[in-house]
């Protein structure tokens, strides 16, 4: 790390380097903090180690000594006037950096902190163009970032109290809406958009209380249901032309179209999600001969989608058996 | 997937039992709601939603039917569609039981079912014809007449 060509004997640096070698961070973090207040401040390689010795302190989690290490980064690169360091030094600063952006993805994925964790993926962002590349491009991962977030969203709505599930729907819509600036032919934008609305969909229909309902009630929640269903749609005819055998897409249009009361496109899309399913449902049969729901798929399958007379006949019989034993 | 048409169906059945006088008779023992045709479905969700809760004094009881042989007296008796060339039939054993004949599907009314599930536009919506009720001897609240999508007097 530190050349033999500095131009003056570095003390208090080659201190710091030899505890850093040994692990002794903080013994090398006292050696440093010296050199930067002695004439060895004026060395490129006195602020590198610097940053090196701060960034791993704590490996890097703390933010304040993770700042500090960027700090001397960026020290170290302006005192390099000639450039002779920039690409390494560029190099520290995208490796102390990427810790911002890892943060981001724990915050997201295993604290559920996600406003931390934009926090600190915009740091990441911001910092990185202003200290390395400002032309650098980050579309990829910025839609990769705002897809993570969109679906952390959707995967919370399952698990919360049914008031709080609409404010975790518009903000799984608002991230993935952001994936869409960057890509309108986003697959997992377009889907996550599609399934949040056709869950809204179902919402209103499956949630209406059983008791004091009134006729209002019901032609209202249809109405409002109806609504989701229609804004689901584009959102998952465009992740259909993404990926025309997904099976996912497929369940979600077949679930609007039944709650559309559309039974010809209903028909259609049960019929594809059927050619997926019907050889699990044979398999599921042959393994378990009593699970009357799976027989009764299997006569809908044969009666309505993949028909076949014979074998409806066949599950006709079947499931009587089993409905009347 | 959510069978959100089974629940809308259950939902109207549930409210028509609020919103029709049945005769006097009626008006005591079990309330009684049949589904002649498949367990899956309609019959299904009523029985878990309102399987052992009242209708005024009365307990809902929520019976399935498998065949016309089976069907005994109901308060109200949904035809499911795959059934509904037997409502003809129906209407004669139905009629002195007081029973609120319910149908889905074109021509139920027709058919004599006093109200039958139609689609208009993409949503679930139900015709009345008044005249089948009265030969019922069942009187229709003028809410669920003003909410029908289609009355015949």
């Amino acid at each position: 790390m530190l050349s033999a060509s500095s131009s003056f004997a570095q003390i208090w640096t080659g201190k710091a380097y030899d505890f850093y070698k040994a692990g002794e961070y903080e013994s090398a973090k006292t050696a440093i903090d010296s050199a930067i207040s002695s004439i060895e401040r004026f060395d490129s390689q006195t602020w590198q180690l610097r940053g090196h010795i701060y960034r791993d302190i704590s490996n890097g989690d703390q933010i304040y000594y993770r700042e500090i290490a960027i700090e001397s980064f960026v020290r170290a690169k302006k005192i390099d006037s000639v450039g002779l360091y920039t690409v390494k030094i560029n190099g520290y600063l995208r490796n102390t950096l990427v810790r911002y952006f890892n943060d981001a993805v724990t915050l997201l994925i295993e604290d559920g902190e996600f406003e931390k964790s934009e926090e600190s993926y915009n740091i990441y962002t911001r910092e990185y163009k202003k200290l390395i590349d400002p032309n650098f491009d980050f579309t990829v991962t910025n839609i990769n970032y705002y897809n993570a977030v969109g679906s952390e969203y959707l995967k919370k709505v399952d698990i919360v109290e049914p008031t709080k599930k609409m404010q975790l729907r518009e903000k799984a819509i608002e991230y993935s809406n952001k994936v869409l600036v960057f890509d309108s032919l986003d697959f997992k934008a377009n889907f996550n958009i599609g399934i949040v609305y056709y869950n809204i969909g179902v919402d209103y229909i499956i949630t209406i209380p059983a008791d004091g309902i009134t006729l209002e009630g019901i032609i209202l929640n249809q109405k409002k249901s109806e609504e989701a269903f229609l804004k689901a749609l584009p959102y998952l005819h465009r992740a259909e032309r993404l990926d025309p055998n997904n099976k996912a897409v497929q369940e979600a249009l077949m679930g609007c179209y039944y709650g559309l009361n559309n039974n010809e496109m209903y028909l259609k899309y049960q019929k594809l999600v059927d050619q997926h399913n019907i050889g699990t449902y044979l398999e599921r049969h042959n393994t378990h001969p009593a699970d009357i729901e799976n027989v009764r798929q299997l006569l809908r399958v044969y009666t309505q989608t993949l028909i076949d007379l014979e074998q409806a006949e066949k599950f006709k019989k079947i499931l009587f058996a089993l409905e009347n034993p | 997937m959510p069978d959100t048409r089974s629940v809308v169906r259950a939902l109207y059945i549930y409210t028509f039992a609020t919103l029709v006088e049945w005769p006097k008779e009626k008006r005591t023992g079990d309330f009684v709601i049949g589904v002649f045709g498949e367990t899956a479905g309609v019959y299904s969700e009523l029985n878990k939603k309102y399987s052992g809760k009242s209708i005024g004094s009365q307990k809902i009881v929520v019976k399935n039917y498998q065949s016309t042989k089976d069907i005994s007296d109901s308060h109200i008796l949904y035809v499911t569609p795959e059934n509904s060339k037997y409502i003809k039939t129906l209407v004669q054993t139905t009629i002195k039981e007081n029973t609120l004949l319910v149908s889905e599907g074109a021509g139920g009314l027709t058919k004599g079912a006093i109200v039958n599930f139609i689609i208009e536009g993409n949503q679930q919506k139900y015709e009345i014809n008044k005249s089948n009720a009265k030969k019922h001897k069942l009187v229709i609240a003028d809410k669920l007449s003003d909410l029908a999508a289609n009355v015949v007097k």
